[in-house]
């Protein structure tokens, strides 16, 4: 027979569980994304949904959640980046990628971006993922990042010149 | 080729290996419980802890100092009274002397 106390208990770790379900592809997209590791991607993940337990008591709506996970979980890839010097240490071909579902036009260019995506400095790369991934406008990755809009907009424009540089220079071009 | 849109399709979420949620679950069953005692009231504990000792300290100090104090005073106080009783008692036995002599 279960005790109030322990019904309680287990109706709030269901209703967690339903929350990581919610929010997963998220947090181990930007991971995995950002640091290009998918056993790295899967430990920051669930260190930033155990971060997310204690926290939620302050968090009152989707949106926060959402915009919480953004944010601890950029920073957190920012973190972890600096520690390891995530610049690719391995060719980045040889990174197994997991599943993905939406339909791309050209998988090997797809891939070929994530990779010369993980070779940009850590801020830039943040604010690359959170503008397409997330779809979040400027001002909303500099509240995300806590620097100013003229920063995020400038490491915009210079990530995306570098891509477009780079892959001009493997011979993708417009 | 439109790199905004390339971006778009190659930087979508991903979803995590099989099993996630219930790795992150039992994660949390396992997770030490956090006591609702912070370092910081640990420390202040600590702290008025030893503030009290050394106040306790310090007062048992001071009131051996006062007794210690007092008893000296006593002390000079009882020998002033005797060297004065010898005094008085020198002095009466002079005039017992020279009466005599007298």
């Amino acid at each position: 027979m279960i005790t109030g106390a322990a019904a309680s208990k287990t109706a709030a770790m269901d209703s967690f569980a339903g929350v990581v379900r919610r929010y997963q592809s998220l947090v181990f997209g930007l991971a995995f994304n950002f640091l290009h590791d998918r056993a790295l991607a899967e430990e920051l993940a669930q260190e930033v949904f155990l971060e997310l337990h204690r926290a939620m008591p302050g968090l009152e709506s989707d949106a926060h959640i959402a915009n919480w996970l953004r944010r601890v979980t950029t920073h957190r890839c920012i973190d972890c980046a600096r520690r390891i010097k995530s610049r690719p240490q391995v060719a980045l071909e040889d990174v197994p990628e997991p599943a993905s579902t939406p339909k791309r036009s050209d998988p090997l260019l797809a891939r070929k971006i994530r990779s010369l995506t993980a070779t940009l400095p850590e801020k830039a790369r943040a604010v690359l993922l959170l503008r397409y991934q997330e779809d979040l406008e400027p001002s909303e990755i500099a509240t995300a990042l806590g620097m100013p809009v003229n920063t995020v907009k400038s490491h915009l424009h210079r990530a995306l010149t570098t891509l477009r540089e780079k892959l001009e220079r493997t011979g993708v071009t417009s | 080729m439109n790199l905004d849109e390339e971006l778009r399709l190659a930087l979508v979420r991903r979803e995590p290996p099989d099993g996630f949620v219930d790795r992150v679950m039992a994660r949390l069953e396992h997770q030490p419980r956090r006591s609702w005692v912070q370092p910081w009231m640990a420390i202040a504990a600590a702290l008025l802890l030893l503030a009290g000792v050394l106040a306790w300290q310090w007062r048992e100090e001071r009131e051996k100092r006062i007794a210690a104090e007092k008893a000296k005073a006593d002390l000079l106080y009882a020998l002033e009274l005797t060297d004065s009783q010898l005094q008085q008692t020198r002095s009466k036995l002079k005039r017992h002397s020279l009466g005599g002599l007298i």
